[in-house]
């Protein structure tokens, strides 16, 4: 039932993009999404959507995997589209009552459709091409040079890793605990909304108790291996730049420029 | 036709991803009304698995599920509820599904969820904690977080318990408890499927056990269902139990290696009592 949740998933792979350090990954993807937002008619958004398929199809991950992704946002995409498609003042080709269809809005629609998929299919590439660890490490490097304005990147870090870390677990445990409840006879899909959610207490309730002990278990856990924060604390494994991730940078910082070009000289 | 019937049954996990993998594959068993069955096998061997299928919460891959003449396959809603009612499924740790503000509270939610009217469930709240030896005077109004371990998955059989299953299925009711706690949940389950005549299906770790109460045993392993029948039958094959990183019961241990010091001792004992006498006819026949 709960299956279906992929958010800090990790796909095992080998391709470039996996191999790629994690803080690159993730300027690459901040640079994209700023692209998403700069570029604003035909060619800007085909060169994105190429440059974002092509980054999809270079992690060897099954399309399957990022529509799962956007499944839950399935229903927002729809009314994106349909807003933009009917408030959008143009020329009428369409009308049906009040409504009217323009040609600006359906065009309009597509674009922001593209813009909000494109959003979480690049994200869902990190995170589905990054362990966590990585993810976290990388990270707390990019907040490094945050830490003289007084943002804690280490102390940040390791909160990320940790809810990373329990998203699974937690997942699974609410899965149990659902089943558990429907063994004994509860209903989650069924009645208005008032019911719902008071149906839905008696999984919340054991998962909050349950979450609340495995809490005190890790500080407990964490402490006996005498954890104590951020100073002084070294790397098993160093974060190096490759080649390939210089040439990454270039491509992403590539791509920006021609966005740029075409919303402003095209 | 047995009361409960797996044909041919296999469950894959995440198909079409890299977790892919195959819970349980081609599995034929039938359970009778009123027995009273073991399952072992080593940890991840899909006992869990199993034991879930057999009220509908799994759906199979292949094959398909019988109770009492009915493919679990096809059923919806109340036709469902009323299956996961019949076949009562107390999960491992049931401790952690236990929600409500007091125990009454937390047992009655089954009995409800089945639309009976209050004085019916109250009936089998006192029932079930009866059956469980929870005092129903000095626990009803306790929050079951504040109860013992021992307490609180007594109160979450008893949960079970009070929906009137036709058949309890236990996933590891002892597992992580002390051996008087051990013994006492053990202890009334054989009560419960004595005296309410329903079948159990207990899955466990600790051979001793399914050698005291199991009639007939089954080991799963690596998803496929390897041997079945007696507890003798099954304990009698020692190495085959260590082969698959199972123990046999301590006091068949004990039988094996007195026959391995030419002591014509029955290779088929496997519960204490069961062994004191026949050491004592043998020591008497010296």
């Amino acid at each position: 039932m709960l299956e279906d949740i992929t958010i800090g998933q990790y796909y095992p792979g080998d391709s470039i993009i996996h191999r790629l350090d994690p803080r690159v990954k993730i300027t690459a993807a901040l640079i994209y999404m700023t692209c998403l937002f700069v570029v604003n008619n035909y060619w800007g958004y085909l060169m994105i959507i190429t440059a974002g398929l092509a980054a999809l199809k270079l992690s060897r991950i099954p399309a399957g995997f990022f529509i799962k992704g956007l499944r839950p946002v399935f229903l927002l995409l729809v009314i994106t589209f349909l807003l933009n498609l009917f408030l959008t003042p143009g020329t009428a080709v369409f009308k049906w009552g009040f409504l009217k269809v323009t040609k600006e809005g359906a065009v309009l629609g597509l674009y922001m459709v593209i813009r909000l998929a494109m959003l979480i299919v690049v994200a869902s590439l990190v995170s589905l091409t990054t362990t966590p660890v990585n993810l976290t490490e990388g990270i707390e490097r990019l907040l490094r040079p945050f830490k003289k304005f007084g943002v804690p990147a280490h102390e940040l870090a390791m909160m990320m890793t940790i809810a990373l870390r329990f998203i699974p677990t937690l997942i699974d445990e609410a899965d149990k605990i659902i089943r558990a409840q429907m063994a004994r006879g509860a209903v989650f899909d069924e009645g208005n909304l008032i019911k719902r959610i008071k149906n839905i207490l008696p999984v919340v309730v054991p998962l909050l108790v349950g979450a609340l002990r495995r809490a005190d278990e890790l500080a407990t856990a964490m402490e006996a291996r005498c954890y104590r924060g951020g100073e002084g604390r070294t790397r098993l494994r160093e974060l190096t730049m490759e080649f390939r991730d210089v040439a990454a940078l270039i491509v992403s910082f590539a791509v920006f420029a021609i966005s740029l070009w075409s919303r402003w000289w095209l | 036709m047995a009361f409960i019937e797996l044909k041919n049954v296999s469950v894959i996990y995440k198909p079409g991803t890299p977790y892919e993998a195959v819970a349980l594959e081609d599995i034929n068993l039938s359970i009778d009304k009123g027995e009273f069955l073991g399952i072992i096998g080593p940890t991840g061997s899909g006992k869990s698995t199993l034991v879930q299928l057999l009220n509908g919460l799994i759906k199979p891959h292949k094959g398909k599920v019988f109770v009492d003449g009915i493919d679990l396959s096809g059923l919806k809603g109340y036709r469902l509820r009323e299956m996961r009612r019949r076949i009562g499924l107390v999960f491992q740790y049931p401790e952690n599904q236990l929600f409500a503000e007091t125990v009454v509270e937390d047992i009655a939610f089954g009995p409800r969820n089945l639309g009976l009217d209050e004085d019916e469930v109250q009936r089998r709240v006192i029932e079930a904690m009866e059956f469980v030896g929870l005092d129903y005077e000095s626990f009803k109004d306790r929050s079951p977080f504040s109860l013992s371990g021992g307490e609180m998955r007594r109160t979450a059989i008893a949960g079970i318990l009070a929906m009137g299953p036709e058949v309890l299925v236990l996933d590891e009711p002892s597992a992580g408890m002390d051996p008087r706690g051990r013994g006492e949940i053990l202890n009334r389950i054989a009560r419960i499927h004595e005296e309410l005549k329903i079948a159990v299906v207990l899955v466990s770790h600790n051979m001793e056990d399914i050698a005291r109460f199991a009639r007939r045993v089954v080991v799963l392993n690596e998803g496929r269902l390897v041997l079945e029948g007696t507890p003798r039958e099954i304990f009698s094959q020692g190495d085959k139990i260590r082969s698959l990183g199972l123990e046999v019961p301590p006091i068949t241990e004990l039988v094996i290696r007195l026959r391995k010091r030419g002591i014509n001792i029955s290779p088929e004992i496997c519960t204490v009592d069961e062994a004191r006498e026949e050491i004592l006819k043998l020591l008497g026949r010296r």
